[in-house]
């Protein structure tokens, strides 16, 4: 295979002075912590991944797939909170306090679209489609010291990470290399090509990183979620490497059949918590200086539907996980389950702004100014307050 | 006279210039594209007839039969050591399912790339999209080609309502977003079983298929579609007989009484209510917008202008939905005529229209499926109901982009030697052919890494 960084250390000058396309390789950041936000697609039921046990409501309301078997469906966080039993790796950051869990938790827009709600979940903003950008790329701008980028696991950069800042996107391949020349000649054809010219620069600038963190470029594609955790954990480790990464994961839309302990969903609990362990495996000390955010777009309905399953709904629960995490809370205004406590009647209402929890991580966490969050990161957020000490 | 008039009529409204095409046109590109709208007439899938849902159907249902019996003979080979066995057995397995997807695919390709009407493809394709349904589902794996011949394709050339109405009574789609599952609270069955709504399909009838996000509809409204919906379902029960894996109207589970949509009582009528609100929706002004806004997307700009959409908008109401007249008035705009790479090309897109520049006829032997699966564009398989997305920003990326070119670097690879990529790129761009391009492809190395230059330029990145 020819290798792509002797391509570069050999040509890196001609490229540069062609493209004027920035940087070729990731810089130093002005710091050692990192941020992963994984984006669950498809609207995560909160009411069954941290079940509200406590609350008068939860049994009768749940009906088909209320979690009541103590042994298989659940264990539980505190008096009233439980958390699904497939989350075991996630049960055991939560007793070493590295995991807090917010819940009653939503975006500030009211429908129950998947594709309005993921876009403002991204787009940062208080309305869908009302950025083009995406919030994690401003924090990157918003960061203190140069250096700063953000790498997405797929093949295109998702919304929340699009925008002016240093931002690449990469996925293992199968295929063999074009050669140099090639390569090259290439870069030199899209000279006045920006939109094409910039992802392939940036294409190249992350293979050569992913070449000497990575050992090659794999050869099999994300089969699952472990294999893109310990892909992200490589890229975070690198000296040099993304401060900000972004994974998605689709699959919750659970209409119908979504199970109660085993299951649709149960499974999908399983895949995302074994992804965890596998990001907390493969981090080593790195753990210790990032945080893990995992949310979604809506919660979803609070009675079981005709199919056993739950249609769209409101709020939901988010998951902030890792070595800077003041860990071992579920955090809640609970609003309640009862039927005049819903959200028109169907939904858990959503008490908490999800840009609180986004602020407060990147507030404590990666040191943003509360003017910069408040006026660049997340425009039109003064009434959704940072949360205060989710992370030291 | 049109400038680029048959480059943008092959390339951006088609599947890409063959060899002789943009000669062919010449200067009369939209009176090329009218005569491939034939009114009334359905835009069949040229080549090999393939089964219908109902016997695709079977197959899925005689699949899911012997699962049981495959999973125990496997096992059995595996215990005994016999590895051979297991393999051939799994693949048996594998094949039941991947033989009659692959073949609609392979179909589906292939008359894309040799047919003359590459209009007609691209919006059977773009309504295919829009009512999309995903082969993640295994009933759908067996039928999501079935369902493009059966309730897109005729109606390509027809109205929209028919399209709609196909669609809606369509085993696919009433099977992908769960309606054969929900069942009125107060129907027959609802109220001796423990059973009810799925509001799935009510949803995105509203959000996706019709009068879109902004519509004008509430969660009051999706719910009682959702009720008016309950009892469209398919046949498929073991007393279902020979109707088997055909649309059925279950009176037994369809919520009674008057439901109330967008302001408009619709008194109970069985099947006739949703009928008679989906006639409604698909004279919606605001199905009207958000269906013009999405051909506009498609086929004109990234960001439609305004003037075109309010255009083709005015058309479909005054035409009640007629789609060849809101295509015609799309080709009479001088908007869509304005700059021939104002669009960047889908994986499926650049697929296609690179084995129509390399006049490739032997599609059957093409591993499609998996090239398109690479790309991102995995047929059939879009990510979400919403289909797949069509702007730049969605499909290139860092990563996206090198995938193309290790793709094009792979084909190139497989070329005969005597290639003349610069005729080839010649033909297929035409005067958008940059000098810049022509230089570099003409001063490649060899014909596979002009070939995989011409694949990867600007222009033919766009379309």
């Amino acid at each position: 295979m020819t290798s792509r960084r002797h391509f570069l250390l050999g040509t890196a000058t001609t490229i540069a002075s062609s493209l004027t396309l920035g940087k070729l390789a990731f810089g130093q950041a002005g710091t050692d912590r990192r941020l992963v936000v994984v984006i669950l697609r498809g609207g995560l039921d909160g009411l069954a991944a941290v079940p509200p046990m406590g609350d008068p409501h939860y049994a009768s309301s749940r009906g088909t797939i209320v979690l009541d078997n103590a042994a298989t469906d659940r264990t539980m966080l505190d008096g009233f909170f439980g958390l699904h039993a497939k989350l075991a790796n996630l049960h055991t950051l939560y007793q070493q306090k590295e995991l807090t869990i917010v819940h009653a938790v939503a975006t500030p827009y009211r429908n129950r679209s998947h594709f309005d709600l993921q876009n403002v979940l991204e787009n940062g903003g208080t309305r869908p489609y009302q950025y083009q950008d995406g919030w994690l790329n401003r924090a990157l701008g918003a960061m203190k010291g140069p250096g700063h980028s953000g790498l997405a696991i797929s093949q295109t950069v998702p919304t929340i990470l699009r925008g002016p800042n240093d931002t690449s996107s990469w996925a293992p391949s199968s295929l063999p290399d074009p050669d140099d020349d090639t390569l090259m000649r290439l870069m030199d054809l899209y000279r006045n090509d920006p939109l094409l010219g910039g992802a392939l620069s940036k294409a190249i600038e992350t293979n050569q990183m992913a070449e000497s963190v990575a050992g090659g470029k794999g050869g099999k594609r994300v089969a699952n979620l472990k294999v893109a955790a310990r892909t992200i954990a490589k890229f975070l480790t690198a000296p040099g490497g993304p401060t900000v990464a972004a994974l998605e994961v689709n699959g919750w839309d659970t209409h119908a059949n979504q199970g109660k302990g085993q299951g649709q969903l149960a499974n999908k609990l399983n895949q995302l918590d074994q992804g965890v362990g596998e990001l907390k495996k493969h981090l080593g000390p790195t753990w210790d200086k990032t945080v893990v955010v995992m949310a979604t777009e809506f919660g979803r309905t609070v009675r079981a539907n005709g199919t056993r399953g739950t249609d769209h709904g409101t709020g939901g629960a988010a998951f902030i996980v890792g070595g800077t995490v003041q860990g071992g809370r579920v955090l809640a205004e609970w609003p309640g389950l009862s039927p005049q406590d819903q959200q028109d009647g169907r939904d858990l209402k959503a008490t908490i702004d999800l840009r609180s929890v986004f602020k407060g991580v990147l507030r404590d966490h990666l040191g943003i100014s509360d003017h910069a969050l408040r006026t660049k990161v997340f425009p039109e957020s003064a009434a959704a307050k940072p949360m205060r000490n989710l992370v030291s | 006279m049109v400038k680029y008039s048959a480059e943008i009529a092959a390339n951006r409204f088609g599947y890409g210039a063959r060899p002789g095409d943009l000669r062919k046109i010449g200067s009369n590109g939209p009176d090329w594209l009218s005569e491939q709208i034939t009114p009334g007439k359905a835009a069949s899938l040229e080549g090999p007839s393939l089964p219908s849902t109902q016997d695709l159907f079977k197959r899925f249902q005689a699949y899911r039969q012997d699962q049981k019996e495959r999973k125990a003979a496997i096992k059995e080979a595996k215990e005994k050591g016999d590895k051979q066995q297991t393999k051939t057995l799994r693949k048996q397995m594998q094949m039941e399912v991947r033989g009659p997807f692959v073949a609609e695919v392979q179909a589906r390709s292939a008359a894309a790339i040799t047919t003359d009407k590459p209009f007609a493809e691209r919006l059977t394709h773009f309504w295919s999209n829009h009512f999309s349904v995903s082969a993640q589902k295994l009933p759908l794996r067996f039928i999501s080609g079935a369902y493009e011949r059966e309730a897109i394709r005729p109606y390509v050339f027809g109205s929209f309502y028919d399209m709609l109405m196909a669609v809606m009574t369509h085993p696919a789609m009433l099977l992908y977003l769960d309606n054969t599952q929900s069942i009125g609270p107060n129907s027959r069955a609802g109220t001796k079983r423990k059973r009810g709504l799925n509001e799935n399909l009510a949803r995105e009838a509203l959000e996706l298929h019709t009068v879109g996000v902004n519509g004008g509809y509430s969660q009051e409204d999706v719910t009682s579609l959702a009720k008016a919906l309950t009892g469209w379902s398919v046949h498929g029960g073991k007393n279902a007989g020979t109707k088997v894996g055909t649309f059925s109207f279950r009176p037994n589970v369809h919520e009674p009484g008057a439901q109330t949509i967008m302001g408009k009582r619709y008194s109970e009528a069985g099947m006739d209510q949703a009928r008679t609100i989906f006639r409604d929706l698909s004279r919606h002004p605001s199905t009207a917008k958000f269906i013009s806004t999405k051909l506009v997307r498609h086929f004109v700009s990234d960001t439609p202008p305004r003037q075109l959409i309010d255009k083709l908008s005015r058309k479909f109401l005054a035409s009640d939905g007629h789609l060849p007249d809101v295509y015609e008035e799309m080709l009479a705009s001088s908007s869509a005529w304005s700059d021939p790479l104002a669009k960047v090309k889908s994986p499926t897109d650049l697929v296609l229209s690179t084995f129509r520049a390399v006049g490739t006829k032997e599609t059957d032997q093409m591993r499609i499926t998996e090239m398109l699966t690479l790309l991102g564009q995995a047929p059939f398989t879009a990510p979400s109901p919403a289909g797949w997305p069509d702007t730049a920003a969605d499909w290139i990326g860092p990563n996206a982009i090198e995938k193309r070119l290790e793709w094009a670097n792979a084909l190139a690879g497989h070329a005969p030697s005597m290639i003349n990529p610069v005729r080839i790129a010649e033909r297929a761009l035409g005067d958008t052919l940059s000098m810049a391009t022509k230089t570099s492809i003409s001063q490649a190395a060899d014909g596979s890494q002009g070939l995989t230059l011409f694949v990867m330029s600007p222009e033919f990145q766009r379309r």
